[in-house]
């Protein structure tokens, strides 16, 4: 089964690299930022994606395990003054770890059950934070250091190609993952858990390894988070991420590869685009959700692709390729 | 001893508070499936509907309830009809969202209009009413602890006994199959949603005049943890959703003796979470079991 | 007449370019949350710093050039206070920043202010380890150890030795807490409970009856003036008669409107004498009033003197040199601001004086 690009794909894709990789350079420190943040989080969304989009699990405290490898990875480094790749890698597992516990407890529960336990765990956990001592309390963790890259502290545009790649391998990892045999078997699960179940399918299992490979996904992005931060507070891991983590990947559109990413660019660059409203920026971001909500309820993705004509002329052609190489 | 039935007299005035919003959140799941989080704004339009009466038309206990009654209730018909309708096929998540979206704007828009600062409150009923071994209860505690069970009480007796209250019932347990008997599901979910309205702005009113302060930011709070007493109790019962509330608000309120301040919103969230592993229903939901 | 031709178009052309030059204006960045759960306070640093603002240009601006502000919502959230820091910094025109009002937006923005070496001066930010961080940043609330040791000896004297303290569980609050705490205890007083509460909390009626269980003399509350009124309310709905004293942070008309009788009797201070304020304080409160038609607070004053603060620096320094301002801003000597004298210390902590302070018929009254 060889694959066979549609050149215009081949073309498009290239751009959008050429794009992303000369960007950078042509901008300020503040778009950067911005640019870094979306790649944060992407990271997260895609990953909040695999869970309810690909799987059904209705998770609404996706902000632990954010907040975890975001703890995970400051205290390492400022505490024991452990290299970045350690603490990135232990952020990661940290979130994993604790995604395998909750997972455990919380993944027989029906849907929406399932989303308000997660939400109290996610509160639960941000407060022990912002109580406990081991983790500096409400004065949070100051002082993270950037990573080195040979023998230098890395720069803000080497910190965006570094989180740059790290979203390129995971959109193209999760991306393999949902068209193999287990992504299909994922999508099963999420439209007929029972009828999978008469089938012979794990149903548990599966539910569980798709948990924590979601949660050591965000724990990656917190410790990417707090490290380009330099700073953190228990109040950055608020409840109110949790649900700014679900409209991305809602009103990107849920169970697709692109509308996360659609998602979490437009929610974390349309607040910074309406600065110029100051008092109003709030307002009119809420207007924006109810909106898109409201017109495009399968989100963005399943809305535009049809509508626009030349779009949906590629659309088109991709679909009838991959049909070719089903 | 004196602290044991002070916390009790504090848990159940602040459950009150609780229940009411609770109710207001069973009420809606019951017929529409929707967890609705603007319910934190209307308390607080609520809220600042009763200032605004206090402030510059009368400052009058009953009818400072009244207003809260109303204006909740037309808010919550309004959104229903402009938003809410639209969005009922879809799915959960979506229509969360578009919830939280509303409570944003709300909330934003109020600030803008009101003003950002709090306000105070005048005071009503300060004078204490009686001494029991050394707790203090003021008549405010005891006429707010009664108007909310007369508010409690009669929700349920609209909903147990009169011929709407049967719709709405009936609605909330298939509403195909309502409509297929010839109830009107859309006007019956239109005024479910209005009176769930009615009791978070009424609970508005009552935790502004309770705490004597309104602001736009003051119901996202009250709201979430209202959000998981009415879990706790069983987000499908209406009395569970009550018995939630008052529970939560003791729990709570014991919690901080035992524990620390710090730590209050996490034995309210630990407590939910409990029952969800262990009793996902809640104290008296209906048990659902998924068919095949 | 060629000569006095010539005079007077080298005259004319160079009075173009002072002109010119006179004509670009010092950008300042104010950063406050205006939106969110702690817009109000923002609104307080966008108010009083405008009112600054326009004082200095009316006296004819900063080194003969006006003085512009460049206004930035943080919504009280860090992430979106670094990039805001950012998007400062990369503007290049804007010389210094004033704010933020919470300490995790101070701290978010910090390593990015410090990286380009611009100075951040932040009103309120008092918690230990923010000034200390780095060389460009200033707070101008003050460290809690004065305050803290000023308040413990009122309260020693006033014949407190059981002390309750309830405070915000926040970097400020706790500093607060430590402040007091260490200074009561020195006094050989005895802090019988000390009690965190988080932000956003509504209701202590249940915190205030775990506080009177351990049957204090006093209570020290450090709060916001919304919680404060809201825990003095409760404390009178409880019945619960005792002293009770506030960090100079609930000094607010708001705090009396919303308190009415139940915080009458509270002790608190404040930076100036409300009754006899100096002519910079008097200005301040009657211009802010004419303006936005009620009194300025506690933070707001506090931003009032960041900002005056900064400009008197570059007053001094002479020129827009990072470095020099910097300099004569560390060199700050009691300064007479509206909320009390400040003078930095070492690591860029204001140190601050106080004046006693109660409520008298819903009114502040200095205690002599």
């Amino acid at each position: 089964m060889k694959k066979k690009i549609n050149p215009r794909a081949l073309i498009l894709l290239l751009a959008l690299l050429a794009l992303l990789t000369a960007f950078p350079f042509c901008v300020s420190n503040y778009i950067i930022q911005i640019a870094v943040y979306c790649g944060i989080y992407i990271m997260l969304a895609v990953s909040l994606n695999l869970l309810v989009g690909y799987t059904g699990i209705f998770s609404m405290g996706h902000v632990a395990f954010f907040c975890i490898g975001a703890y995970t990875s400051a205290l390492l480094a400022t505490k024991l003054g452990i290299a970045f790749p350690l603490c990135f890698i232990a952020g990661g597992i940290g979130a994993a770890f604790i995604g395998a516990l909750v997972g455990f407890a919380t993944l027989r529960l029906n849907d929406i059950f399932l989303a308000f336990t997660t939400m109290g765990l996610g509160e639960v956990i941000r407060i022990i934070i912002q109580n406990a001592s081991f983790t500096n309390g409400a004065l949070g963790v100051a002082g993270i250091p950037m990573p080195m890259l040979a023998g230098h502290k890395m720069t803000r545009i080497e910190f965006y190609f570094m989180v740059l790649i790290l979203v390129l391998i995971l959109v193209y990892l999760v991306s393999r993952l949902v068209h193999s045999n287990t992504g299909r078997t994922l999508k099963m699960i999420r439209d007929d858990a029972n009828a999978a179940s008469s089938l012979g399918v794990n149903v548990f299992r599966y539910k569980m390894t798709i948990m924590i490979l979601s949660c050591f996904v965000a724990g990656l992005a917190g410790s990417l988070y707090a490290t380009f931060l330099q700073y953190i507070n228990a109040s950055n891991f608020s409840i109110s991420i949790s649900i700014n983590i679900i409209a991305m990947v809602a009103i990107g559109g849920m169970g697709t590869i692109s509308g996360p990413i659609i998602g979490a660019i437009l929610l974390q660059v349309l607040p910074e685009a309406i600065r110029f409203l100051s008092n109003y920026r709030q307002l009119m971001f809420g207007i924006a959700l109810v909106i898109s909500i409201m017109f495009a309820p399968r989100g963005l993705v399943g809305l535009n692709w049809k509508r626009i004509p030349f779009i949906a002329s590629v659309c088109e052609k991709l679909k009838t390729n991959n049909g070719k190489e089903i | 001893m004196t602290m044991i039935v002070q916390q009790l007299v504090n848990g159940i005035t602040q459950g009150g508070l609780y229940a009411l919003l609770a109710i207001s959140y069973s009420l809606v799941y019951g017929v529409m499936s929707l967890v609705n989080f603007s319910t934190g704004s209307i308390y607080m339009l609520g809220a600042v509907g009763a200032w605004l009466l206090c402030n510059y038309l009368i400052s009058d206990f009953l009818l400072s309830l009244v207003v809260g009654f109303a204006v909740g209730f037309a808010l919550a018909f309004i959104l229903e009809k402009i938003a809410f309708k639209s969005i009922r096929g879809i799915s959960r998540i979506s229509s969360l969202i578009c919830t939280i979206g509303f409570s944003q704007m709300l909330n934003e828009l109020t600030a803008l209009l009101f003003g950002k600062a709090t306000k105070g409150m005048p005071s009503f009923f300060s004078e204490k009413a009686f001494e029991v071994v050394g707790v203090t209860i003021s008549w405010l505690q005891l006429i707010l602890m009664l108007a909310v069970v007369v508010v409690l009480v009669t929700l349920q007796l609209f909903v147990y006994k009169t011929k709407m209250g049967l719709a709405v019932r009936t609605v909330a347990m298939d509403n195909t199959t309502a409509g297929l008997m010839g109830i009107n599901v859309d006007r019956t979910i239109s005024i479910a949603f209005s009176l769930a309205g009615a009791c978070a702005g009424i609970a508005g009113v009552a935790g502004c005049i309770y705490y004597r302060s309104v602001s736009a930011y003051m119901g996202w709070i009250p709201g979430i943890k209202s959000f998981s007493a009415a879990v706790f109790g069983g987000l499908s019962s209406m009395p569970g959703a009550i018995l939630g509330g008052y529970l939560m608000g003791i729990i709570e309120n014991f919690g901080v003796q035992i524990f620390s301040t710090g730590y209050r919103d996490v034995i309210s969230f630990v407590v939910m979470i409990i029952f969800l592993l262990f009793c996902p229903a809640g104290l008296l939901g209906r048990k659902k079991t998924t068919k095949v | 007449m060629k000569k006095l031709v010539s005079l007077l178009l080298v005259l004319m052309l160079s009075m173009a370019a002072f002109t010119a030059l006179a004509d670009e204006p010092v950008k300042i960045a104010l950063t406050a949350p205006l939106t969110g759960n702690l817009s109000q306070y923002g609104e307080s640093f966008q108010n009083s710093v405008t009112l600054a603002c326009k004082q200095w240009n009316d006296k004819g601006g900063v080194l003969g050039r006006s003085v512009e502000l460049v206004i930035e919502d943080t919504a009280g959230d860090p992430a979106q206070a670094a990039t805001v820091a950012q998007k400062i910094v990369s503007d290049g025109s804007i010389f210094a920043e004033v704010g933020d009002f919470n300490t995790a937006c101070c701290m978010a923005a910090q390593p990015i202010y410090a990286g380009s070496e611009m100075l951040q001066v932040s009103p309120t930010c008092s918690a230990v380890n923010f000034a200390v961080g780095s060389e460009w940043s200033f707070e101008c609330l003050g460290t809690q150890d004065v305050q803290g040791e000023f308040m413990a000896n009122w309260a020693y004297e006033n014949g407190a030795r059981k002390v309750a303290v309830l405070y915000l569980n926040s970097d400020w609050g706790i500093s607060v807490d430590n402040g007091f705490a260490k200074a009561f205890k020195a006094l050989g007083g005895e802090i019988v409970i000390e009690e965190p509460y988080n932000d956003g909390e509504t209701d202590f009626s249940a915190a205030l009856t775990k506080l009177r269980e351990t049957e204090p003399d006093a209570l020290y509350i450090a709060c916001y003036y919304n919680d404060g009124a809201a825990i003095n309310i409760q404390r009178e709905v409880l019945n619960w008669d005792i002293p009770v004293y506030h960090p100079g942070t609930v000094y607010s008309t708001d705090f009396l409107s919303i308190g009415g009788t139940a915080v009458e009797g509270v002790l608190t201070n404040v930076g100036f004498y409300p009754d006899d304020p100096t002519p910079e304080a008097a200005s301040f409160i009657a211009e802010y009033n004419t303006l936005y038609g009620k009194d300025p607070d506690y933070y707001g004053a506090c931003a009032y003197d960041a900002f005056n603060v900064l400009m008197e620096a570059i007053e001094r320094a002479g020129e827009l040199d990072t470095h020099k301002v910097r300099e004569a801003l560390a060199a700050t000597d009691a300064h007479q601001g509206v909320s009390g004298s400040i003078t930095f210390d070492e690591n860029g902590d204001a140190r601050k004086s106080y004046i006693k302070l109660t409520i008298e018929n819903n009114q502040y009254k200095v205690v002599r």
